[in-house]
Parts: C-alpha cells; structure tokens; sequence
C-alpha cells in the first residue's frame, strides 16, 4: 500500500512538501502522499528527519529528544487531525457563523491614506524586481461564540506596497507613508481557526473613497457571479494583482472592503454586502499604530454574517 | 490528568465530537502519548511477552500519536468513553491496542523478553508506562555525533544571540517555551498576526543560517515568494485590464 502512495512523488515534489510541512503544514491528502514516499525512501526520509532535528534543537536545545513535541509539531498534527476527524456540523462555531449555505462574513479593512500627493492619471507595469513592503497589519479577528468559548480566526486581509528591488525579500513594518505612485497588493487569511469548517473560497474586495466606489475587484457583468478564488485555510496568501494608486484615486481615505464568501458572489449580493456594512465610530488600534506608516491609520474590525447572494 | 472526568462540559463536547472539545483533548494528551510511544513498553500477545522497543524516528512517532488519536476520537471510541476512568490510561489502552495490531503486521521492532527483563521494564509513576531499554541507557558517547551536537548547538546559539530585542520574546515564548500563538500575543500585547509573521520569519531566517551551514540540502526558501512575484509580473497586464474596468458598480 505504501508503494502504491508512493508513485506518485518524486523526490523533488516530495522535499518541497517536506519544507511546506515544516514551514506551514500540509493537508491531510498531502501527507498521506508525502508519508507513503519517506516510508519508502530513505534519503527523503533522512531530510524529513533532519528538519525535525533542527526544529528540535531549537525549541528544545537538544536535536535528540524527539519524545518531548514542539510546539509546531503539535500544531502541526492538530491541523491534521481535526481536519480529518472533525465531523462537519458538531462544531458550536459551526452553529453561530454558518448557520446556511451562502451565507457570507464580510469583514472589513479601512485604512486612511492622509498624504497622498496630487492625482496622476499614469500607470507603469511592475517591474521584474518587486518587493513586498508591508502597508497594513493586523485584521486577525477572534469570533466569539456565545457561551465563552472563543475560536480563533485569522480571517482578512492586509495591504502591501509594491516596491522595486534587486532582490525579493521580506520587509519590517516601517518604511514611509503611502503616495499616489504607490502600487498596492494584498494578501488574504481564510483561516477560521476551525480547520473542519473552512469554508471561504471566494473573495471580493471593493474600494471606496469619499465621493463614492472607486473599484471592486473582480468587476462584475450584469448577472455574473464572481470572486476572487481563495484557498480555505489559509494565512498570508498573496494575490497575484496590484493596483496602481494613481489610477482612479484621490488624495485622502481609502476603504478597502474585504469580503469573504462560501461561493462567488454577483452583483446585488456585494451591493447588499456594502449596505449591510457599517464603518463602526472607533478609534484607531492604538497598539497597532506602532506598527504603521505614520501616515496611515488602520481599523480593523469583523461585521460578523450579513445575507448573501439571492 | 484527570481534566476530562472533572469538566462535564469538556466531557460532553468530546462527546458529541465538539471541535473545540477534541482540540482541548488533543493538547493535554499528546505530549504523554509521545512520550509513551517514543519510550517503549511490554505487550502480552498470543502468549507471548515482547517488548516495543518505541518509535525512535519522528515520522513514525508522528504518524503513530495521529493513528491513535484518530481511533479515540472516532465516534465509537468518544461514546464508548464513560467519563469515569482516567482519559489518559483509556488513551494509552487504545496505543498500546494500536502497537499491538502492528505488532502483528510487523516484527522488527519486537523482540521476545523474559519475566526479569519484564520487571525491571515497569515505569515508576505510570502502570502502563516502561522504562527505556537498559541497553540504550548505557550507550557509549560516539565522539562524531557528539561534535555535531556541539556545533549544532553553536549554530543554534549564535542564531539565539543574534535575534533582535523585538523578536527574542516571541523567539522565547513561542519556540522554548511552547505557548500558543494566542497566549502569546495575550502575553506580548501584539497581534496574532504580528507573532505568526514573525516566527515565520524567524524560522526562515533560521533554516537559511543552517543551510548555509551545510544543513538541510534540498531547501528551497524562496521558491514560494519567487513564484508568487513571478505570477504577479505576468498578472500586471490583467490588472491593467482589472483597473480599466474600474467603478462598474456606480
């Protein structure tokens, strides 16, 4: 049975699974494939171990003791675990955030770019070299069912500059403020901190500035129904497109609504998400402003279910 | 240990196979369940009396606490569980019926022990829990793997070292001390995000420092974030066409 997992990977695919498992985890399908090849493969087997023994030594200062867990290893296993064993409808989030299908959780990110300089109307493709530059932090949110229990989610999105560079490389928090010239990206977080009940695999995002919407993204046809396909579960994924600021924007605030859905969404269903959606009278998060551009301020805040496509 | 039996609500959740309930389960009792499959102990099978040497790779160690938890928290196991007897030794049956079923399918981790051997295998604080092999306790130091250990650890201390006053809190919480990534943001009044983004930073930073070091061939840190920038130059012509179509819904 082992033999048969086996086949299909090889040992390249099969390294890179290892470095995924070690750097964020693998689903239960990928390590079944990835466990059937290291039983059969000594020298993939050896790295798989040999990963394990730096994890090791540096939780526990001792690359040997593989009796005591890391603390990765358990999460790690847990992800696994509960992704499989979880029966689907048990779960009290379940019964708080997902009470039908097509339900959808609409979580928004506002972030006030208070310096932008005069509107250009050009825009220049992305260079070769780009690097991230982090623009917005922190739209991690806890749900909080009734009864106490809290689960924790990682549901939303953070906003990134594009900026040009010799090298990719990932940058610190600090850096200056936004301008017009400025290209922005995001990345997206789709984990409810419940791996049974993942469910988001669309997301629309929409901008709005003072005078009204500037872009929603994807763009929709009259009945179409759209979305930007997301993988469940996830943390920190990039998307693959930018938007030019000096395109379509003006100086001042810029809203960026996220919002995540079980299906994709059409038209009506976003307009009725965007009225749903109401900017809370709250302040920045303090603890966060020591992270931020000077000029930027961000809120950050979940406006739990609103209904969903007709 | 006994944390199942005294909350009747953690009891009742895993019961009825509760997410939050089987999440709770599983972090009280998995380091033990290592612990036990790691160290070993006597099976009674068919007559006979062998002793399981323990899985000594983490694979095998990680492959066999996933089996055996899966088995108890299938929906059988978690209704048959009366919520009486300590969870920990019903745990532990259910790992010892799992080596056993191996047993059975394998022989090279065995090996047939005689009744002195037997009692002095008997952990002291656990019944069903046995010391490690007397010959591995007296295995003798072999000089090349000892050098390793120690450069490993020079490795791993100059890394120490080297983290900033930003980062070696969360360094300490969450990678020696094992906190979750929640406790530690409670903890360190920052973000669950800030935590999770700096400890995969670390973690990069880290793995890249012992491939450096000749560690780890086949590591292939950039491969996702190259990828991902590779597909977003490619993608800049879809955002032009993205921002052209801009304002469709006013």
């Amino acid at each position: 049975m082992r033999a048969a997992n086996a086949l299909p990977l090889s040992h390249r695919h099969a390294k890179k699974l290892v470095n995924k498992h070690f750097r964020t985890g693998v689903d239960p399908k990928q390590w079944q494939l990835l466990k059937g090849h290291l039983h059969t493969c000594p020298s993939c087997h050896t790295f798989y171990e040999q990963h394990q023994r730096l994890e090791n030594i540096l939780c526990h200062g001792d690359a040997t003791a593989i009796d005591i867990p890391t603390v990765f290893q358990i999460e790690r296993l847990e992800n696994r675990l509960l992704g499989r064993v979880a029966p689907p409808t048990s779960s009290r989030a379940d019964k708080l955030w997902f009470p039908a299908l097509g339900l959808v959780s609409a979580l928004m990110v506002l972030f006030l770019v208070t310096r932008l300089p005069q509107l250009e109307s050009d825009r220049t493709p992305l260079a070769a070299t780009v690097a991230l530059s982090y623009v917005n932090i922190d739209v991690g949110d806890v749900f909080q069912a009734r009864g106490g229990r809290t689960t924790k989610s990682l549901v939303g999105i953070r906003v990134f500059r594009v900026g040009h560079s010799d090298r990719v490389e990932e940058t610190q928090d600090t850096g200056p403020a936004l301008t017009l010239n400025d290209i922005i990206t995001f990345s997206y977080s789709s984990d409810t901190g419940d791996p049974a009940h993942n469910r988001y695999t669309h997301l629309t995002l929409v901008g709005k500035q003072a005078d009204g919407l500037r872009w929603y993204y994807p763009s929709y046809g009259a009945d179409e129904r759209q979305g930007i396909g997301i993988k469940s579960g996830m943390v920190d994924e990039v998307l693959n497109d930018g938007f030019r600021l000096s395109v379509h924007h003006s100086p001042g605030a810029l809203r960026v609504y996220a919002f995540f859905s079980e299906e994709a969404l059409n038209k009506d269903a976003v307009a009725e998400a965007l009225r749903n959606t109401r900017v809370p009278a709250v302040a920045p998060d303090i603890s966060a402003l020591s992270d931020l551009f000077e000029a930027v301020e961000i809120y950050s805040f979940s406006t739990g279910i609103v209904k969903g496509a007709p | 240990m006994t944390r199942l039996v005294q909350d009747s609500e953690l009891r009742e959740g895993f019961k009825s196979g509760e997410t939050w309930a089987l999440s709770a389960v599983y972090r009280e009792y998995a380091s033990p369940l290592y612990g036990l499959l790691h160290r070993g102990f006597v099976l009674h099978s068919a007559g006979t009396s062998v002793r399981f040497r323990g899985y000594q790779d983490s694979l095998s160690l990680d492959d066999a606490v996933q089996e055996v938890f899966s088995r108890v928290f299938t929906e059988r196991a978690r209704l048959s569980y009366d919520g009486l007897r300590p969870f920990r030794n019903y745990l532990f049956t259910t790992a010892r019926n799992y080596v056993t079923d191996e047993y059975r399918r394998r022989s090279r981790l065995f090996e047939p022990i005689n009744e002195k051997t037997l009692e002095n295998a008997f952990a002291e604080h656990d019944a069903m829990a046995f010391r490690q092999d007397p010959e591995q306790n007296t295995h003798r130091p072999d000089p090349a793997r000892e050098a390793e250990h120690r450069e490993l650890l020079n490795i791993v201390e100059c890394f120490v070292t080297g983290l900033s006053s930003e980062d070696k809190p969360i360094f300490d919480m969450r990678f020696r001390e094992g906190l979750s990534v929640e406790a530690c943001a409670k903890k360190l009044g920052l973000s669950e995000y800030r935590i999770k983004r700096t400890e995969k930073r670390l973690r990069k930073r880290f793995l890249d420092t012992m491939q450096r070091n000749g560690y780890l061939e086949g590591y292939s840190p950039n491969s996702k974030v190259l990828g991902a920038w590779v597909v977003l130059v490619a993608a800049s012509s879809i955002c032009h066409s993205m921002l052209s179509g801009a304002g469709g819904m006013r």
